[in-house]
């Protein structure tokens, strides 16, 4: 569970570094490292969720999200039994909520 | 780029209930006045206060939205909050087997309260412009978690 936290913060770190480096207006101008840039966070917020506990069916052909993703309630639950687990939380529950609709 | 979107859209409201159902099982955090303590209560109080954000902000998401189609008609997003605002207060229910329990997990602890209240007021303004079957669902679900609390 330490480990699966720990990839939470990298995970959550290079989104954040990624999206500063977004708004830097050298990159704005640039659209092939701008492409490359959301490419990237893409990754890093795959990884993201896959960290705190959500499951992605890579099999699942539908068109219907909620059937291409699945949470693991269990792994939710064992991070919220630390401190810095219910930190990682807060982190990545404001990281999409804000940026994003 | 659509799938860190389709993601994004899960976790939110995918987490949020377990995280209200599982934070809501415990006492809140004790020995505030140890350093060990006081960090962890603050640290449950910036989780609870960025539910009560995220809840905010999806409930002026959806007042933009119901506005933006005619009147007696309902907007996508509203079954969508109404919805998850149901799953929430479920999961807080189905987690809790003692009223006692319960109604002592909400009054200990000023945020935990706030949260719950702000969800059923969401709920309360939400759900009138809600399709018939969400509305309903909503109400009954509604009446066993306040009756829980009584």
């Amino acid at each position: 569970m330490r480990l699966a936290v720990q990839h939470g913060y990298e995970a959550l770190y290079t989104v954040q570094e990624l999206q500063h480096l977004l708004s830097s207006p050298l990159i704005a101008s640039n659209q092939l490292a701008h492409a490359e840039i959301v490419k990237e966070i893409d990754v890093a917020i795959g990884l993201l969720s896959q960290s705190i506990g959500i499951r992605t069916n890579a099999s699942s052909n539908s068109s219907a999200f909620s059937e291409n993703f699945s949470l693991d309630g269990g792994h939710v639950g064992a991070i919220l039994q630390t401190t810095i687990g219910k930190k990682l939380m807060s982190r990545t529950l404001k990281l999409l909520t804000l940026p994003y609709r | 780029m659509v799938t860190r979107h389709r993601i994004i859209n899960y976790c939110r409201w995918a987490l949020v209930p377990v995280i209200l159902a599982k934070i809501l099982l415990s006492p809140p955090p004790e020995n505030a006045s140890t350093l060990s303590g006081a960090v962890s209560l603050a640290v449950e109080q910036r989780l609870l206060k960025t539910i009560v954000e995220f809840l905010q902000y999806s409930y002026q998401y959806q007042i933009e939205q119901q506005q933006r189609v005619a009147p007696g008609s309902t907007a996508p997003f509203t079954d969508l909050l109404i919805d998850n605002l149901r799953q929430c207060i479920k999961s807080v229910m189905v987690t809790q087997m003692e009223k006692n329990k319960l109604k002592q997990a909400l009054i200990s602890d000023r945020t935990r309260a706030e949260v719950m209240h702000m969800i059923v007021q969401i709920g309360d303004k939400v759900h009138v412009h809600a399709s018939i079957k969400l509305c309903d669902e909503w109400v009954q679900t509604r009446e066993a978690f306040m009756s829980m609390l009584e």
